[in-house]
């Protein structure tokens, strides 16, 4: 990651195989109340981005500022992974809660039979 | 002949190695959100809201695969236990899950249950907050005619829920107090037709409430709702009359409605105006003094005529969550020293946290409050989809107009355009900025107050005061549980109703 301050503008450039279309957008839609915010598509593997505010930063605001860019850009790409990964599992959770119940069969679960029993094979006379 | 196999399924307990520490560690990701909290700790939230305070780097270490059953048992178990990982790809208790999530959207399975009736228009108090109010007495201008009553009625007779809530809204609704009176008589008929539980709410100043009035309400079990702003020096600047006696009035109303319809039956709301911010401990000693057992710290709707006067009337969110921390202090220290007494926002948002169930609060829900669980019959017969959205066409801004009593049906109303167009950002879980946000579960979506305030009905979370707000809000009470077990118990007994 590259980080450049001139003035006005902070200028963020990063791995686009790192952080993602996504993650960036996600990440620095949440500055975009402080900063004019510029995502620029990736040039030889590299994503950069342009922070404009409003008044000149001072050393210590580009440092608080870096800081905070480095840590939500690791937050945003980790909330990526999970989002990616489950997906399915979201899916099929939404799914089956407004299917109001209405199962093909028997839960298959290891705790379908918490007694211990398989009703299937008991013969009832 | 084959030796009979043990199926897995037919045994109680899974056999000694799925317990062991030393199996095969790859575990799969359930979704969960996390947030940043204070002392380098984070929260981590699960889809179905339960959520675990782990040191600062813990969502790293889960998501990159870091974490180990064998160095972190207790972690791995609550995380395992809580649904945030799963060592099969489908949880084993995905059915309980999907039952869990349910359970968290069980507000939405009877439709729209809260019916506000705008009575009337006319009021005798003249706040400066007020969104609406008229104070006319041209009873014909501005009272709901009998006509509209009943189609009303007729449309909240239409409703899927078994209970539904009728409230009487104004201006100041018992300047048409006749009027209140038919529509109850006329509900009472209808109710038994259509086999419905109806609930009544008068919000009232309670400055024209008499004994001829409490006893109508006591015979037909109908709750007052009025507006106590805090001590008389608050109340009589935030609420104008002449005479200047709003509070005197208000409080010899609420003793009289508790000696004859009963302690319980009558409750009270705080409007935060720019005044109230100076006294959060004085406004929260007045409603204990008056015997009440809860507060609901509000801010003030940026709606109506309220939005003229800024002044008075706005705020920035940083004053009004400095304003609520203090009170809610204040508040725990009441409860500290052995009393109950509970702040009801925060009520509504640990319930959320801390319970499986949901809280009929139409402001703070996802899918939106508006039309799913409320509507609003105007007093000239018009319908909006909130309360909000009335005191918006006030200053001639009709975006949340559905119809009218005299031309659209229900399934107009209720299934209509207007009604899809709003479904499109209704719902947090695909809004920009609360999609990925922890506190998704606990939130809510409001179109209504992103149109008004940002223009826009999906809204921009960054600059958004709604979001300031309940982040700050909730950050504040998942931080204050974590820092004091004395406050975690005094807050489940808020939910749980016992000291």
């Amino acid at each position: 990651m590259i980080i450049a301050c001139s003035g006005k503008v902070f200028c963020i450039t990063v791995a686009e195989a790192l952080y993602g279309n996504s993650v960036l957008h996600k990440c620095f839609y949440w500055y975009t109340g402080n900063y004019g915010v510029e995502i620029n598509p990736p040039v030889d593997g590299q994503s950069t981005i342009v922070l404009t505010a409003s008044e000149a930063f001072t050393s210590q605001q580009e440092d608080a500022l870096a800081d905070k860019v480095k840590r939500d850009l690791i937050d945003f790409a980790l909330r990526d992974i999970v989002s990616r990964e489950t997906a399915t599992v979201r899916e099929l959770l939404i799914a089956k809660a407004f299917a109001h119940y209405d199962t093909a069969g028997d839960p298959q679960t290891a705790v379908a039979d918490p007694v211990g029993f398989d009703t299937k094979t008991i013969s009832v006379e | 002949m084959n030796e009979p196999s043990l199926h897995r399924k037919t045994r109680k307990f899974s056999g000694y190695d799925a317990y062991s520490l030393e199996r095969d560690q790859a575990y799969h990701l359930l979704p969960f959100r996390f947030h940043r909290i204070h002392n380098g700790k984070e929260v981590l939230v699960s889809e179905i809201g339960d959520f675990l305070i782990v040191p600062g780097g813990t969502a790293q270490r889960i998501i990159t695969r870091e974490l180990s059953k064998a160095a972190d048992p207790v972690l791995y178990a609550d995380l395992e236990s809580a649904f945030f990982i799963s060592e099969t790809a489908v949880p084993p208790l995905i059915d309980v899950m999907a039952t869990r999530y349910r359970t968290k959207k069980s507000f939405l399975d009877y439709f729209t249950s809260l019916h506000i009736f705008v009575i009337s228009l006319r009021c005798e108090h003249t706040c400066h907050y007020c969104q609406v109010s008229r104070a006319s007495q041209d009873k014909n201008a501005f009272d709901m005619s009998h006509h509209h009553i009943d189609k009303g009625i007729a449309m909240m007779m239409r409703s899927p829920s078994p209970h539904v809530t009728m409230e009487f809204q104004g201006g100041e609704a018992l300047l048409a107090f006749d009027n209140i009176v038919y529509a109850v008589e006329k509900v009472k008929e209808e109710s038994l037709r259509y086999n419905k539980d109806v609930t009544y709410v008068i919000c009232t100043n309670l400055a024209l409430l008499n004994d001829e009035i409490a006893l109508y309400c006591k015979e037909n079990r109908i709750l007052l709702s009025t507006s106590l702003d805090g001590p008389a020096h608050v109340h009589n600047q935030n609420r104008h009359r002449p005479g200047n006696n709003s509070y005197e009035l208000a409080v010899a109303g609420i003793e009289l409605a508790r000696e004859i319809l009963g302690r319980d039956r009558v409750s009270a709301l705080l409007t935060t105006t720019n005044l109230s911010l100076q006294y959060p401990r004085q406004i929260v000693d007045e409603y204990f003094a008056r015997g009440f057992r809860s507060i609901f710290l509000r801010p003030i709707s940026p709606y109506g005529f309220a939005a003229r006067n800024e002044k008075k009337n706005r705020y920035l969110t940083a004053d009004f969550l400095a304003f609520y921390k203090e009170a809610l202090a204040h508040i725990i220290d009441y409860n500290l020293s052995g009393e109950f007494f509970r702040e009801d926002y925060a009520c509504i948002i640990l319930k959320k946290m801390l319970t499986p169930f949901p809280v009929g609060y139409v402001d703070l829900q996802s899918p939106a409050g508006m039309i799913n669980n409320v509507i609003v019959f105007n007093y000239d017969g018009s319908i909006y989809a909130t309360d909000e959205s009335r005191m918006l066409a006030e200053m001639k801004d009709f975006s949340f107009l559905l119809g009218s009593l005299d031309t659209h049906s229900y399934e107009e109303i209720f299934y209509g355009d207007k009604a899809m167009t709003f479904s499109e950002c209704w719902s947090n879980e695909s809004l920009p900025g609360c999609s990925d946000c922890a506190f998704q579960s606990y939130c809510g979506a409001d179109p209504v107050f992103h149109h008004a305030t940002q223009g826009d009905m999906v809204g921009h979370r960054p600059t958004s005061s709604f979001c300031q707000r309940n982040m700050g809000i909730i950050t504040h009470l998942i931080e204050l549980m974590d820092s004091d077990a004395r406050i975690e118990k005094i807050f489940r007994s808020w939910i749980s109703g016992r000291n």
